[in-house]
């Protein structure tokens, strides 16, 4: 096996060993979904939605963003810090391995279960809900991928440079709550007052919902959220790359 | 031709200054030693050696190679134990030693390690259940896994017990039998006289003196140190007096004098002629740290104390 296979093979038994982070992963979107499943009125049209359901498409929107979300800036992050913290990436360093070759099993990682969560969520809610899967599916796929570079490379960036793992925990929340309020997770995006709901489509996560919102309820993605998280993916895991330090 | 060579390093970090002038060579095939205090750029040049740090200037050519150039080409044939490095806590014996060995071009057979360096039993135990010993030497393992001709290990038996550094002791000789050329790093002085094939002595960023430790020993003077209670009352003045007595210390009851030559026989001689009976007399012949301390002119105490906890 190759050395980015095996790797990619021995970071996801570490993963797995240590259960509490897959399972949380997993059982998210059963959790969210169930809990607004239940209530009332959200099954119903809406007009604020253009009569789509809330669990429509923004629900599960939100689900898989804040899988993401979780993944990447702070699974990730701390995941690098605490490998730094310990000497981990240090003994790496003074072996043949190249530097971007964990990194780059980590995010293969952090992928693999955030798709494992976001099938289970469609399924979960297509049986348990009714709420159909993604209408539009090579959109959704793209916007899918798009989101998830998007947010595991600001991820790669503050797990790159943090020192300590408490400080990788924290800068992750404070980078994680402005933006998934911006995004319109709690106030959606249609609710919010104009100059905000703007900047919020344009902000990474905000890109990342409407994207997946607009494709699972059958459109394709617009180009310019898919354009600007591309643009966000090249620049922030470019940085995250030159600044990355061993120790 | 030295397989390692060090010509005039020097490196700062802002306006602390590591190393000012480090210069010595090492020869394929033997245990050469880096001796030194915390703090006198030993880690500093081993990490320049393994192109994990960058020199601000000097020459530096491992195995013919330029770490800051040829990095990854060196480090498939350099073999590295680090200070204050760890593996995830998750991760078993064998799965590390699966994983470094897929780094290489021509690894060594990691089964045949984990006997060699009996860990077998320990093939499927974490990392993080390991004992002190057993994680160094997994880490040696780790170190081999590559085939290397040069191993660089850094302050190896720091943090053991005395029967685990004694145990590691006879691994880096083990090493060296199979023709590996050794760069051991270490601030115990026991170890470097028992180990080396030479030393290199680092004293506040440079060099003080390479030799063998017996040529090093030798070269500060072999002083030799005699202590006793006497059973009646001894001056100061006499002791003095003989022939070779250089020095007298008193701690309460307790004297120690210092000397060269036949300083044992002159000293009994002297108190048998007086009928003064030395009690509780021991002899202490110079070794490797006295050398040190007249190279580097200070106590190495504290600091063994501390890397002992």
């Amino acid at each position: 096996m190759s050395a980015l296979g095996k790797m990619t093979f021995t970071e996801t038994k570490l993963m797995l060993r240590d259960p509490a982070t897959a399972i949380m992963t997993l059982a998210f979107p059963l959790f969210l979904m169930t809990i607004f499943g239940i209530i009332p009125g959200f099954s119903e049209p809406y007009e604020g939605f253009n009569g789509a359901a809330v669990i429509d498409t923004f629900i599960p929107g939100v689900t898989v963003l804040v899988v993401l979300a979780v993944l990447g800036l702070s699974v990730m992050p701390v995941y690098l810090a605490t490998y730094r913290e310990r000497g981990v990436l240090r003994r790496l360093a003074a072996s043949p391995a190249s530097p971007t070759l964990l990194l780059v099993a980590q995010i293969l990682v952090n992928v693999l279960l955030a798709i494992a969560a976001v099938v289970l969520l469609i399924l979960f809610a297509r049986f348990a809900f009714g709420v159909e899967p993604p209408a539009n599916p090579a959109g959704f796929v793209l916007a899918f991928v798009l989101s998830t570079t998007t947010v595991l490379s600001l991820g790669l960036l503050i797990g790159a440079v943090v020192k300590s793992s408490k400080s990788a925990t924290a800068i992750g929340l404070a980078v994680m709550f402005p933006l998934l309020f911006l995004a319109g997770v709690w106030t959606p995006v249609e609710l919010l007052p104009g100059a905000l709901s703007t900047i919020g489509t344009v902000t990474p996560m905000g890109a990342a919902l409407e994207a997946i919102r607009d494709s699972w309820g059958g459109a394709f993605p617009d180009p310019l959220q898919l354009g600007l998280m591309a643009g966000y993916t090249v620049v922030l895991s470019a940085v995250a790359a030159r600044t990355f330090r061993w120790e | 031709m030295p397989i390692i060579e060090v010509e005039g390093l020097a490196k700062s970090y802002g306006d602390h200054v590591a190393l000012r002038d480090v210069t010595f060579s090492v020869e394929e095939g033997e245990i050469f030693g880096i001796l030194g205090r915390n703090g006198a750029g030993k880690t500093t040049t081993v990490e320049c050696l393994e192109g994990l740090r960058q020199a601000d200037s000097g020459r530096i050519s491992v195995l013919g190679m330029d770490p800051s150039e040829q990095s990854s080409e060196l480090r498939g044939q350099l073999g590295v134990q680090l200070q204050e490095s760890a593996l995830p806590d998750n991760m078993k014996v064998w799965e590390a030693l699966d994983l470094y060995s897929s780094f290489h071009k021509h690894p060594a057979d990691w089964n045949s390690l984990l006997d060699e360096w009996g860990l077998a039993e320990k093939r499927g135990a974490r990392f993080g259940k390991l004992s002190g010993g057993q994680k160094q030497r997994l880490f040696i393992a780790l170190a081999l896994v590559g085939n290397p001709r040069v191993a660089i290990l850094d302050e190896l038996t720091t943090g053991l017990d005395p029967q685990a550094r004694r145990d590691t002791w006879q691994l880096v000789e083990r090493i060296r039998d199979k023709g590996v050329t050794v760069l051991l790093v270490t601030h115990f002085m026991d170890e470097a006289e028992r180990l080396c094939d030479r030393v290199a002595v680092f004293h506040d960023g440079r060099v003080a003196a390479v030799d063998s430790p017996g040529a090093i020993v030798a070269g500060r003077g072999s002083g030799q140190r005699v202590s006793f209670t006497p059973s009646e009352p001894v001056g100061d003045d006499e002791l003095l007096g003989l022939p070779d007595v250089t020095g007298v210390e008193r701690k309460g009851e307790l004297i120690t004098v210092s000397g060269t030559g036949d300083l044992l026989q002159v000293v009994t001689t002297a108190l048998a002629r007086k009928e003064v009976v030395p009690k509780g007399l021991q002899v202490h012949q110079a070794g490797l740290e006295d050398a040190f301390l007249a190279l580097t002119g200070a106590a190495t105490t504290d600091e063994t104390e501390e890397s002992a906890r």
